[in-house]
């Protein structure tokens, strides 16, 4: 089989994604050709940083204004439906999901998004992903080439070796393409260049159980004095108590931080994911049959503020001595 | 402007338990039984609908509003709930089919609907449901038309007759696009769009009409032309345990709770950070 991975470079997840594609290709059967990685990307700074995380040795640069898929995908069409491979492998970012279905259409393949493990079974493949809300795990076997997937960014395993030698196969610069006619506008308000819940060792998760804004804002108070990072499940941050860059969970932030303290939050999968890689879990719910609880290290049965306000009062008497 | 929203009636998976999670030969799993709700994204697009017809309706401008489901009879009270609250038409394809993970039919039946019509200008759904979490039709859909898509919508405003202004999130942070429809647009997180409720007068006045059913071969000629070839099946489902050792801190009143935590664990912990 010929694989192909694509990755956003623009993305602040372009690492993730690289140490995701990688873990996937690692554990296929060698390709009959060498696998090549497209990248898109923006700044030119940026190449020395996509050449030292390339997850292949072989590498197209494509240099973009930014990242719009109706721009993005004509070319990818105009340069892979030549000679198309059987496997397109695509980040696990917004932007990546999104070209793996609409490419798959636009070539006649099969697609499915956020693929946590694949097995090539013959010339089909085998693909597993999450499905009702992640409370279960589907296996799909596809059979029409070429299969474009989005790889879950879940799936990076940091002890991968990089590839040696990485080289730029090619330079493409489409930065003077015009934005498609359908819009007449376009500004972006960038984000911040790191992400402090994928970077945070101690995270506070707040849920719904906060029932209000008010309260969020004491918890978030807590949360400093405490050394945290807040989080928040979907919905505290669908009543707008929170920005949606504090949002965890499968449509928002994966954090793996070395301690989360889930405070009243029920702990459904869509959140649970957000939270899996930590390495310690500490909940804290009136409901003893909150799943939540069967998802921590630790649980205290009781309301949130009275044990996060005593833990504060604990560290701030420690702390002084 | 003439609007379309499509939108699911999902089973409320939170309200599973454990037990609940077994699965049949059928690669089904019981949920007949379960509370059902409008698709989180589902209802978000809705409301954003709304929202823009309101914006439309104060700057003198009339934007038609229709709902569409692809379901059996079981979804008839939301459709006309939705006319309630100011969507025009109430739109249900008659299916029996399992599409928890067809995205490609879906799709196909939404775009056979939006052509036989052939006078939308926009169309808002859901970025994904979560049954079969594909995260697919709103992208199929717009490819089968033709469209434009924009991903990951979170709000909607109203500039002039002919164009829109668009917020969503990428992964470089918040887009804005000033658009020309045609356009679909798939809706994410978008705050503050839990859809309103209607009147008791409006869902009254509503409860006695009938919804427009159509069916598979009423779209024939528009179906008919659209490939229908995923080429991807479902052949085992099983499910995730996220199990840890959920070790429960006693104590007699809640300072002692947190006294143990704090002493006996959180302490150590803390400094390994």
């Amino acid at each position: 089989m010929k694989y192909r991975l694509i990755i956003n470079g623009c993305s602040p997840g372009f690492a993730t994604d690289c140490r995701s594609m990688q873990t996937i290709v690692t554990n296929l059967p060698a390709a009959d050709n060498e696998t090549e990685t497209i990248v898109f990307y923006h700044y030119s700074d940026q190449k020395t940083k996509i050449m030292a995380q390339a997850p292949t040795a072989s590498i197209r640069l494509i240099r973009i204004k930014e990242f719009e898929a109706d721009t993005v995908l004509p070319f990818l069409e105009e340069l892979e439906s030549p000679a198309p491979a059987d496997l397109y492998l695509f980040s696990g970012d917004y932007g990546g999901s999104e070209l793996a279905v609409r490419f798959a259409c636009r070539l006649g393949g099969s697609s499915l998004a956020a693929v946590e493990d694949l097995e090539l079974i013959g010339e089909e493949i085998n693909c597993s992903k999450s499905v009702y809300n992640g409370f279960m795990r589907g296996t799909f076997r596809l059979s029409e080439k070429p299969y474009c997937l989005s790889v879950s960014r879940g799936m990076a395993t940091s002890d991968l070796m990089r590839p040696p030698g990485v080289k730029a196969l090619s330079e493409t610069d489409l930065t003077e393409r015009k934005w498609p006619e359908y819009i007449l506008k376009r500004r972006i308000e960038k984000a911040e260049s790191v992400n402090k819940l994928k970077a945070a060792n101690f995270i506070l998760a707040a849920g719904r159980g906060v029932k209000s804004k008010d309260n969020l804002i004491m918890l978030q108070q807590n949360a400093a004095k405490l050394g945290a990072e807040l989080g928040v499940s979907r919905p505290v941050a669908m009543n707008g108590w929170a920005p949606l860059n504090k949002l965890i969970g499968a449509s928002g932030t994966l954090a793996s931080p070395k301690l989360c303290i889930a405070a009243a939050v029920s702990g459904s999968p869509a959140f649970y994911i957000g939270i899996e890689k930590s390495k310690r879990i500490i909940a804290i719910n009136t409901d003893p049959d909150a799943p939540m609880i069967e998802g921590a290290d630790l649980a205290i049965i009781d309301h949130y503020e009275p044990v996060i306000d005593q833990l504060v009062r604990l560290i701030e008497k420690d702390k002084t001595g | 402007m003439n609007v379309l929203v499509s939108f699911k009636v999902v089973p409320d998976l939170d309200l599973l338990s454990g037990n609940d999670w077994t699965v049949d030969g059928n690669c089904q799993v019981e949920t007949r039984f379960v509370k059902k709700m409008i698709n989180p994204y589902d209802e978000s697009a809705l409301e954003l609908a709304l929202k823009l017809a309101d914006q439309a309706g104060n700057a003198g401008f009339s934007i038609d509003l229709s709902a569409l489901t692809i379901a059996d009879s079981g979804s008839d009270l939301t459709l006309k709930s939705l006319r309630a609250l100011g969507y025009r038409q109430a739109i249900r394809i008659a299916e029996e089919d399992d599409l928890r993970f067809a995205p490609e039919k879906v799709a196909a039946l939404i775009t056979a609907y939006a052509r036989q019509r052939d006078d939308f200008n926009l169309i808002f759904m859901g970025r994904q449901s979560g049954v079969g979490d594909n995260a697919k039709t709103p992208l199929i859909t717009a490819e089968l038309l033709g469209w434009p898509c924009i991903t990951q919508v979170t709000g909607v405003t109203m500039i002039s007759q002919h164009t829109l202004q668009v917020s969503a999130i990428s992964d470089q942070g918040l887009v804005t696009r000033t658009i020309k429809p045609p356009c679909l647009l798939a809706v994410g997180n978008a705050p503050f769009s839990y859809l309103r409720v209607p009147t008791l007068r409006a869902i009254k006045e509503q409860a006695e009409q009938p919804i427009d059913v159509i069916t598979r071969s009423d779209l024939k000629n528009t179906l008919s032309s659209l490939p229908y070839n995923p080429g991807i099946n479902l052949i085992k489902l099983e499910p995730i345990s996220r199990k840890r050792n959920s070790v429960i801190i006693e104590g007699s009143n809640t300072a002692e709770k947190a006294e143990k935590l704090y002493q006996q664990y959180l302490k150590g912990w803390l400094t390994e950070l």
